[in-house]
């Protein structure tokens, strides 16, 4: 059974985006119902392109999402009135990790209303997802009661349930990014063990083309083929790994890749 | 006139969506003023501290001063850690947690609400110093970084007059509010006159009310303890936002917006240009990092079919972003890419470029 959320994140730069469409591509192809939710302002054009459905961005915006909360928890009277007060606008920007688990509390709500529908979270880059998800623990241990309370210990229950969601952990074949790819699968593993993925992006090393003509290629491209090679030794051989796709246009390049992603799994 | 010691101070700051290279240029940047023999100070204000992968520092070490060198090169590095800042300006670690500690611990952690703010501070606070040539500021990537120029306005609406006083206030009858906090009571609160009258009025006793219901109300009092503890620290965080607005509209500094031929990505680092713009008026200078084939003096080419054709489209992608550089910016500068394990080695590799 496949899991129902599927959160995509890695350091700033990796391909989070485009990964995540092609996953939403792929499974849209497998005759599933998707919904697919990103940050980034310019995936609107591609999501039509690909006849994936887009989850309303307001789920991420702070403000907005807090007003949703308000008014299904307490009518919308009382929210309007809430949101409005200056006091309330002015505290409410300094605790981000409230604003985070009100909008993961309307993604869950969601997964749970909706449950023939894959959800596909285009998340933060890593220390901000660590976030969201350390909020969880942090409030909840301050919360002895009230309602947020009773929604705290419902959203922790359905991510410690490993059949319904999965992270994919995306990093790149480079020292750097894979430093700061560790860090975060370390302090992940802390939280939710065994409920990541990890996926390496743009592999030069997976590329046909280059693997059989590696000989000719340019002194300094050569070093850098060897260079990713050499570490990508270094790492667990199940973990995915993307080809650099020798393409131009972003539509075929998630589409290439969601083709990857179908052969992985029928593996 | 007592400004005549004062050192002439540069700051530079470096900026650009993820995985550009931003910290890499800006710590070379750093390094180039050291062997200058220039009193240099490099900060990281993005909570992912990828500087220490440079300098091995570690995360533990993040709050404290670095005196490093490298290759003779000498400099202090800062890992900005919004806890240590804190301590400086305030008895935090004398607060427990009657007094709102777990919650004021939440805010300031890095990737907390008060992240922005402490990084401001800590610059400021290294700016009052005055002890540096140079200081040379790392940022968090893409919108994060238009969130720390923005920061002014947000905590001056977290700082205004009325809230402060009326959160003393709160605390300093908080039985008697607390009390008294369902609807049925505003009569007799409001009787009680003076900002009695104002808590009500003002909606503030309703919206503690229904925070109640939401969140318990052991969370709402040491919620309002942790306020009014960062509130009594009003002026130096007043002091600091006056530093930003002088600062960054001044002409002190350098703007750095750095993107790579790597990531087609230009367009999401115009927008990031275009969203910063509004607080800093001054003009930035566009570093394109990782350039390969610009730079080569004979263009790499190949009989093999499939190796022309990778050329040819990562190739492509250079230029296209070199197009748009050049056509977007006026001021800019071409990086190599250097392909190298060692972190010291890849900094003074960058050296040259910045002549």
């Amino acid at each position: 059974m496949l899991e129902q959320f599927h959160l995509f994140t890695g350091k700033g730069g990796v391909g989070k985006t485009l990964l995540s469409l092609a996953y939403a591509y792929h499974l849209t192809q497998m005759g599933k119902k998707v919904v697919h939710l990103s940050l980034e302002p310019n995936t609107s054009k591609f999501i039509d392109s690909l006849g994936i459905k887009e989850f309303s961005h307001r789920v991420l915006d702070l403000n907005e999402s807090s007003f949703h909360y308000i008014t299904r928890k307490l009518g919308k009277v009382v929210a309007t009135l809430i949101t409005h007060a200056p006091f309330y606008k002015a505290v409410f920007d300094m605790v981000p990790g409230m604003g985070h688990i009100v909008s993961l509390g309307q993604i869950i709500d969601y997964l749970d209303e909706e449950k023939e529908t894959y959800f596909i979270l285009d998340a933060p880059s890593s220390g901000h997802v660590l976030t969201m998800f350390q909020s969880l623990d942090f409030f909840g241990d301050i919360f002895s009661s009230g309602i947020i309370f009773n929604d705290i210990q419902k959203m922790k229950k359905t991510l410690q349930d490993q059949q319904r969601w999965k992270i994919h952990l995306i990093s790149l074949p480079q020292s750097m990014p894979l430093q700061e790819t560790k860090e975060l699968a370390t302090q992940i593993e802390q939280i939710f063990p065994h409920q990541y993925e990890l996926i390496f992006n743009s592999c030069w090393s997976e590329v046909k083309e280059l693997t059989e003509h590696q000989s000719s290629l340019h002194e300094h491209l050569a070093k850098k083929y060897q260079m990713e090679e050499n570490l990508l030794k270094t790492i667990p051989s199940d973990s995915l790994r993307i080809p650099f796709i020798l393409e131009e246009d972003p539509l075929k390049i998630i589409k290439e890749i969601s083709l990857l992603f179908a052969k992985g799994e029928n593996q | 006139m007592n400004s005549s010691h004062k050192i002439l101070k540069r700051l530079e700051m470096f900026c650009g969506t993820g995985g550009v290279g931003k910290t890499t240029l800006a710590a070379s940047r750093a390094i180039f003023y050291a062997k200058q023999k220039k009193k240099v100070l490099l900060i990281t204000i993005d909570p992912s501290r990828r500087l220490k992968d440079f300098f091995a520092i570690t995360d533990e070490r993040a709050g404290t001063l670095e005196h490093v060198e490298v290759e003779d090169c000498k400099l202090d590095v800062l890992l900005m850690n919004p806890q240590e800042t804190i301590r400086r300006f305030t008895n935090i670690d004398e607060v427990d947690e009657t007094k709102g500690r777990r919650v004021l611990d939440i805010l300031f952690r890095p990737y907390g609400g008060m992240n922005e703010l402490m990084a401001l501070m800590e610059l400021y606070y290294r700016y009052q110093e005055n002890i540096y040539d140079y200081i040379v500021l790392d940022t968090p990537p893409g919108p994060h970084f238009v969130d720390f120029l923005a920061s002014t306005h947000k905590y001056k609406l977290f700082f205004h007059k009325s809230f402060v006083e009326i959160f003393d206030f709160i605390i300093g009858n908080k039985s008697f509010i607390f009390e008294n906090l369902q609807e049925d009571s505003d009569k007799k609160v409001k009787e009680k006159g003076g900002l009695f009258a104002k808590i009500v009025a003002s909606g503030i006793k309703k919206i503690l009310f229904y925070f109640k219901k939401v969140t318990g109300e052991s969370f709402l009092l040491e919620f309002i303890e942790a306020l009014h503890f960062i509130y009594q620290f009003k002026d130096p965080f007043l002091a600091a936002s006056r530093f930003q607005q002088d600062i960054l509209q001044g002409d002190q500094g350098g703007l750095f917006l750095v993107t790579s031929v790597e990531q087609d990505k230009f367009s999401d680092a115009l927008v990031l240009f275009k969203n910063s713009r509004q607080y800093l008026p001054q003009d930035f200078t566009l570093l394109v990092n990782k350039v390969f084939f610009s730079l080569e003096e004979e263009r790499p080419t190949s009989d093999v079919k499939e190796i022309q054709q990778f050329y040819k489209l990562i190739e492509g992608r250079e230029k296209k972003v070199l197009f748009l550089a050049k056509e977007n910016f006026s001021s800019l500068k071409y990086f190599p890419e250097i392909l190298t394990e060692s972190p010291s080695e890849q900094l003074m590799n960058l050296l040259p470029s910045w002549d």
